[in-house]
């Protein structure tokens, strides 16, 4: 967008980095190089993104900024608090992103986003769920196009589930024709975003965003056909996850990229809790003995592609990624048991729920 | 966190041409851009977690609900059959000198969770320890921390930390923070104790030269236990200068770490942890609607610009 500038001449505001970039900032982030190394910072022009983990944080912090201010508007101009605090918000987020040159920071994303929906909101009449969920979708694709956000544009493509669903003014989770339309906007949406990656974008944002929406749509499709007890949706939900499964595995493994084989397991995952009632087993053995089938396959798996076949290998490349490597600790951590049993009744291993040991064992 | 399609093959030329990237670590990042390597090792980590965390849960439930049928010495003797093997796979890979692999290290993570389902459970019907039952964990945490280090597993060490924790009476639940009863006091007061345990531990390990990628598990763990501590100790009426002191003490701890190691996550914890206690302490303390509001705003602004000069001096320093 250009300006006139008050020494003559033209100035130039930019909504967005460039493509260019957005790709020096990706391949700064990547090849963990300092984003204010001259080559870079010459590259990526003025703009600046943090982290992932700092991105989080930022993302909270602006959604609990956000709330906060809409609180103080709250008690300030009560007829007009939503319209007001949403303008606040979104000029804020637009003075982070234009005058701070913010890109994927977290919290103009989360401003922004907040604003926005806080506008809509005081503009919509009081009609409905159905406009409602129209409105946050649209709110939602908004926002992710303003921020090339993958997780918004994922969160928008949600929420016109919701919409479908409601549609016809049905409640939510209602009747199972509804639920069919809601599930299969999502597994045609998932599949889209699956044919739609083999384009080369410029941007690494928009692919991040057919990543997302490649990984979550099934799933989301799969939850709402799971709700229904039809055995022919049952088994329709099943297929629809395996024939994705299967064509995501084939893609990922064709293409080397990880989102469609992340794809892939998130919707192994549903088939197989479509395929709960197979066997007569009590849950305990059915989670024993499918966990171990997976942990050896896994395991099958790694002995495999130990020696790189075709480049595809087992082994890390590279230095790990600190965020994964603290979910993995935590998550480790969580499997422990908590507490000592003091009652057969109560005792539960690997994971259980009761209240710590500590000075005393109450719990 | 979901891989990327795009690829930076240009992008990284450019960067080997300029030699800002050099040496071993430029033909490895051109390999992976030009797909001519593809490692599923994330993927495989994902798998093997969510399989061991199904037997895990699995053998959880059969523990409950099938002590009558089976029998408490053979349920005791299968899982420690069972975890025995996940052990020696991982003793076998040890003696041959071999780097154990991902799919090794989550079989010696099974191990050692199959161990303590099975400690837990053979105390639970020999009651060993008497009213003292707790110390169990304690020696669950000692066997699991031995294990970690003779073969060198950070997940095991997790597991060892996880059950000292337990042992000082933390669940790792949020909600039992907020929902203490009458003992937030205690548990803010264990919460810290741990957290200088663990700190404890880390600075032996450096001077046994223990292994380095240990550290950062306990400096992690005793960050996290540290401020869940002091958040309690904040929101108890009587301890809050004490656990203002101890959240002033530990955030600055974090901050000078990330500034001196360039570790994000620690410059994290030491503004958003603060900005989290102190919004639910303003919210504690002063009863005015918007007063309240205003400063809790002002609080979380000012964490948000901390942790972005933060960010900037941890970028202009690499």
């Amino acid at each position: 967008m250009e300006f006139a500038s008050q020494r003559g001449g033209t100035r130039m505001i930019e909504l967005l980095p460039k493509p260019q970039q957005e790709r020096w900032l990706a391949a700064a982030a990547r090849f963990k190089v300092m984003r204010n190394h001259p080559w870079i910072a010459q590259r990526a022009g003025a703009w600046s993104a943090p982290s992932f983990i700092a991105r989080c944080a930022f993302f909270v912090l602006g959604v609990v900024a956000g709330g906060l201010t809409a609180a103080v508007f709250e008690i300030l101009y009560k007829p007009e608090a939503l319209l007001a605090a949403g303008v606040t918000l979104l000029i804020a987020a637009e003075w982070l992103i234009l005058r701070k040159h913010l890109f994927h920071a977290g919290v103009e994303e989360a401003l922004w986003t907040g604003g926005l929906l806080s506008v809509v909101v005081h503009f919509l009449p009081l009609s409905g769920e159905r406009s409602l969920s129209v409105a946050v979708a649209l709110v939602l694709a908004v926002a992710a196009m303003r921020l090339l956000n993958s997780f918004l544009l994922t969160l928008a493509f949600a929420a016109a589930s919701v919409a479908i669903d409601l549609a016809g003014n049905h409640r939510l989770l209602g009747e199972p024709d509804v639920a069919i339309a809601a599930g299969i906007f999502c597994y045609g949406a998932g599949a889209i975003a699956l044919l739609l990656a083999q384009v080369q974008f410029s941007r690494p944002s928009h692919d991040h965003m057919l990543s997302w929406l490649m990984v979550i749509m099934p799933l989301c499709g799969f939850l709402w056909l799971a709700t229904q007890h039809a055995p022919a949706i049952r088994v329709g939900a099943g297929l629809a996850s395996g024939i994705f499964a299967l064509a995501a595995l084939i893609l990922g493994i064709r293409r080397r990229t990880h989102a469609p084989l992340l794809a892939c397991m998130a919707s192994l995952g549903c088939v197989a809790y479509q395929l709960r009632d197979l066997t007569a087993l009590p849950l305990k053995l059915k989670l024993i003995v499918w966990g171990s089938v997976a942990l050896l396959a896994a395991l099958g798996m790694d002995r495999y592609l130990r020696t790189p076949r075709r480049g595809i290998t087992s082994r890390q490349v590279g230095e790990g990624t600190a965020a994964l490597d603290l979910v993995q600790w935590v998550g480790a951590g969580a499997l422990s048991p908590r507490a000592a049993p003091q009652a057969d009744a109560t005792f539960k291993g690997g994971g259980g729920g009761f209240s710590g040991g500590g000075a005393d064992g109450r719990y | 966190m979901i891989g990327t399609m795009y690829s930076l093959e240009m992008e990284c030329q450019e960067l080997k041409k300029a030699d800002v990237i050099a040496g071993p670590a430029a033909t490895q990042a051109a390999a992976l851009e030009s797909g001519a390597i593809f490692s599923v090792f994330e993927e495989l980590r994902f798998a093997l977690y969510a399989a061991v965390a199904a037997i895990t849960a699995g053998i959880g439930l059969l523990v409950k609900d099938n002590l009558d049928r089976i029998g408490p010495m053979t349920l005791i003797a299968v899982l420690a059959l069972a975890s025995a093997g996940c052990y020696a796979t991982a003793l076998r890979t040890q003696w041959q000198g071999k780097e154990r692999s991902i799919g090794g290290d989550y079989l010696l993570l099974l191990g050692a969770l199959i161990v303590s389902a099975d400690l837990g459970y053979a105390e639970s019907q020999f009651h060993w320890l008497g009213t003292e039952w707790q110390w169990y964990l304690l020696i669950l945490a000692a066997f699991h921390g031995a294990t970690a280090y003779g073969l060198r597993s950070r997940l095991v060490l997790c597991t060892s930390i996880a059950a000292l924790a337990a042992w000082f009476g933390i669940e790792g639940r949020v909600a039992t923070l907020f929902d203490a009863g009458d003992s937030p006091i205690r548990l803010g007061t264990h919460a810290i104790v741990c957290a200088g345990t663990l700190l404890v531990w880390r600075a032996a390990n450096r001077r046994v030269g223990g292994p380095e990628s240990f550290e950062s598990v306990f400096e992690n763990f005793a960050a996290n236990i540290g401020f869940w501590g002091s958040l309690a100790l904040c929101l108890t009426p009587g301890a809050r200068l004490l656990g203002l002191g101890l959240l002033a003490a530990l955030a600055a701890a974090s901050i000078f770490k990330a500034l001196r190691s360039g570790e994000e996550i620690f410059a994290v914890y030491g503004t958003a942890y603060v900005a989290l206690t102190l919004c639910c302490l303003e919210a504690q303390v002063i009863k005015y609607g918007l007063a309240v509001l205003l400063l809790e705003l002002a609080t979380v602004v000012a964490g948000a610009l901390l942790l972005w000069s933060l960010h900037r001096n941890a970028a202009a320093r690499g």
